[in-house]
This record gives C-alpha cells, sequence and structure tokens, in this order.
C-alpha cells in the first residue's frame, strides 16, 4: 500500500503535479526510508530532464551559440562596483565580479565593492543637492535663465556662475531688508508662516551669505 | 561543420586569447551541446540550463589565457559546469527553501550529495544522447507513442489520458516506467550514467 501510494506521488512529483503540504511530508518521510527509492527518483528527474529537453538541445545550438556571443561581447551588466568605477573613471572597466579562481570555481559576490560605492556617491549627491537648490532660487527669483539651466546638465557650470554673480552683487542692504519682509508678511497674514527650506543640510555654495539671499520673497 | 580534434582546440584557444571572435565562436559550437547536455539532468529547468551555460562560456572566455592545456578543454568547460550548477543548486535551495516547499528543498539538497559523492559523469556527452536516442528505438510502440506525444510534441497528460481513455494516473504511471525503463538501458550503454 505504502509503495503504490509512494509511486503515486513521485510520478505526480515527476509530471510537475502540486503536492499538498501533508503529500510532500508523507513522501519525504518514505524516501528516507527507502534509499533505494530516492536513488531511482534522482535518476528519474535526470531522465525526465533530458527527455524534456531532447529535442530542445537538437534544435536550437545556433541560437544559443548567438546568445552567448551577444552576452560575451556586450558590455558588462552595472553592478554596483561598476557603476561606481565608470563614474569615477569615465569608463566601464570595472567588470571584476571575481571570477578569478582556480579550477573553475567562481568566487562569492565580493562585499567590498560596496564600500567604494557609498564613498564616491557624494560628488553626484552633491550635485543633486545644487540642482535642487539652484532650482528653488531660479523659481524664487524668477531667473528663467537660471531654471533653463537646471534643466539642462551641461548648463550646470553657467548656472552656477550666475547663481555666485547673482548672490555677489546683493548689497548688504538688500540682504538686511530681506529679513524685514519676512516680518512683515508674518504680520499681514497674522499667523505664523512658515516657508520652505532653502537650503538643504551639506550644501555650501562657499558664501555664508547664501542662505540668506535665497530666503524666499512675497 | 567538420568535427575539430583537441589539436584543433588548443590552435582555437591561441587564436581566441589574441582576440579572435570567430575561434572562440567555434570553440563554443563545437563544446555548447556536451556543457548544455551535462547541466541538463541537473538543473531541469531549460531557461535555466542555457543561463548557466552562458555563464561557463563567459567565464571561459574571461579565463581563457588561464588554461594551461592540462586535460582538454571540454573537461575544464565541464569542470566550470558542475562548479556553477553546484553553486546554483545551493543558492536556490537557500531562496526558494519557503517557495517550493520541503520536498524540492530536499531532493535538490540530496542531488548536491550525489554530485558531491558520485560526481556527475564527465563522460562524452554527446554519447549520452546518441544512447538515449538508441534506447528510445527500442521501447514497445505503445511506450514510445506515449513519449512522443508527451516529450516531443509536448501533450498534457490530461490530453493523453483522454485520448487513450485511461486516466491520467495510469498515463503517469506508464510515463514513470518508461522513464526507468530508459535509464536501465542508458546504465547498461554508459558505465557511469547517474
Amino acid at each position: 500500500m505504502n509503495m503504490k501510494r509512494g509511486m503515486d506521488l513521485v510520478s505526480r512529483y515527476l509530471s510537475g503535479d502540486a503536492l499538498t503540504q501533508a503529500e510532500q511530508q508523507w513522501l519525504l518521510e518514505w524516501l528516507e526510508q527507502h534509499p533505494d527509492q530516492r536513488d531511482e527518483l534522482l535518476t528519474d528527474e535526470a531522465t525526465e530532464s533530458l527527455l524534456q529537453n531532447l529535442f530542445r538541445l537538437d534544435h536550437t545550438a545556433d541560437k544559443f551559440v548567438q546568445a552567448t556571443l551577444k552576452r560575451i561581447m556586450s558590455p558588462p551588466p552595472p553592478t554596483r562596483h561598476a557603476e561606481f568605477t565608470a563614474a569615477d573613471n569615465g569608463n566601464d572597466n570595472g567588470n571584476d565580479n571575481g571570477n578569478d579562481n582556480d579550477n573553475g570555481k567562481v568566487a562569492e559576490w565580493d562585499d567590498s565593492a560596496g564600500e567604494a560605492f557609498k564613498i564616491e556617491l557624494r560628488p553626484a549627491s552633491r550635485l543633486q543637492r545644487f540642482k535642487w537648490a539652484a532650482r528653488q532660487y531660479a523659481v524664487r527669483n524668477l531667473s528663467w535663465t537660471a531654471l533653463m539651466c537646471t534643466c539642462n546638465a551641461d548648463l550646470y557650470p553657467v548656472a552656477l556662475a550666475l547663481v555666485r554673480t547673482r548672490l555677489s552683487s546683493h548689497s548688504t542692504q538688500e540682504l538686511a531688508s530681506e529679513p524685514k519682509r519676512i516680518d512683515q508678511a508674518k504680520r499681514q497674514t497674522g499667523s505664523r508662516r512658515s516657508f520652505p527650506r532653502t537650503t538643504q543640510p551639506g550644501i555650501s555654495l562657499g558664501r555664508k551669505e547664501t542662505d540668506s539671499a535665497l530666503v524666499p520673497c512675497d | 561543420m567538420a568535427k575539430l580534434s583537441e589539436s584543433d582546440d588548443t590552435e582555437l584557444i591561441r587564436r581566441a586569447v589574441g582576440g579572435s571572435k570567430e575561434a572562440f565562436e567555434m570553440l563554443v559550437r563545437q563544446h555548447e551541446l556536451a556543457v548544455r547536455v551535462y547541466l541538463t539532468p541537473l538543473l531541469r529547468d531549460a531557461a535555466t540550463v542555457d543561463d548557466v551555460a552562458q555563464e561557463v562560456f563567459l567565464s571561459a572566455y574571461q579565463r581563457l589565457s588561464d588554461f594551461r592545456g592540462i586535460g582538454t578543454m571540454r573537461s575544464w568547460l565541464l569542470g566550470m559546469a558542475k562548479n556553477m550548477a553546484k553553486q546554483h543548486i545551493r543558492s536556490t535551495v537557500r531562496r526558494r527553501e519557503r517557495e517550493t516547499g520541503p520536498l524540492a528543498t530536499q531532493m535538490a539538497k540530496w542531488k548536491l550529495e550525489r554530485l558531491e559523492t558520485h560526481g556527475q559523469n564527465i563522460s562524452d556527452q554527446e554519447e549520452v544522447l546518441a544512447q538515449l536516442r538508441h534506447c528510445l528505438e527500442r521501447l514497445s510502440p505503445e511506450s514510445r507513442n506515449v513519449v512522443e506525444q508527451h516529450y516531443f510534441r509536448r501533450t498534457t497528460i490530461k490530453s493523453i489520458a483522454a485520448r487513450q481513455k485511461r486516466s491520467a494516473g495510469s498515463v503517469r504511471m506508464m510515463l514513470l516506467r518508461v522513464r526507468r525503463t530508459l535509464s536501465q538501458c542508458l546504465a547498461k550503454k554508459l558505465n557511469n550514467w547517474t
């Protein structure tokens, strides 16, 4: 009886039928008790795989070769490490994923690459912060040139120069008048008025006046 | 394409190391069947087999200059295929323990155990296919018909059962018996079939 049930479950498993948790557990115990059947099952599975793929193996050689060559000749997928080195060096020679063991062994993922990535993320992040700050400035001061510059990555240096020029042209008088306007705004609304943050933590455009210059006006 | 000898392999490797894409393509052509046939019983799923086989050739391409000619190119490739298959099975066991259920997980563990203790046959893989075809020809017409329907024409067990006016369970059992007959036949022909 047990043998019949065991064979039935084995045939269902190899046909790809879903076995319930209880059936799987029963079959596992049965196979533990019958090591010969376990070996048979492993061999059965191997034969099943060969039969399933016999036709495909015969008829897909060209396709396989082409796909393999395409994969070999295409640039390596951007691993975390590759992204960092590409950004840092201006090329993509960072495909060292550690496949350099002997005897055909493939190395595990090298996590040390992650550390390098974290460190080198800063410049890109700083650029993002500058982009944000410049766009905020442009919108508040209705400077279309600056706004356009922030939309075009090639013009970031121009935008930066523009912002700096504008900042340096602020007289001490203008800078002094701005808090007054804020006070006026507070009085007018009669309530506490909050302004969006003008600077992100860690941003520095090299001048102390930056913060007050970027305070929004009504 | 005419089959190239081992000495041709050496020449092709030399040219491939020198940057010849054509030479490497010939190497892939010459050994792809062996690598894929080797991986098929270990990994089952066709897409996984091709993916791991591609990894084998990719790794071979990156390390071609390391190949010192100790043993044949094929055994070098199959050694890599064995390690990659083991790695894949291990990662599948770890990753899918919850999804696949206890049976598939345990099967993968047994497969690994078998692979590590006995080793998978690293013999002529084309011979495995040739012998399998030969064994198929020796099946009874009824069994061969079911095999053809199910494996080559992709007819479901349910449909075969309906056509033959039998239960699905009896068709499944018949396929199991046929596979065991084929395994015994292969074991006789190839002394190191799993």
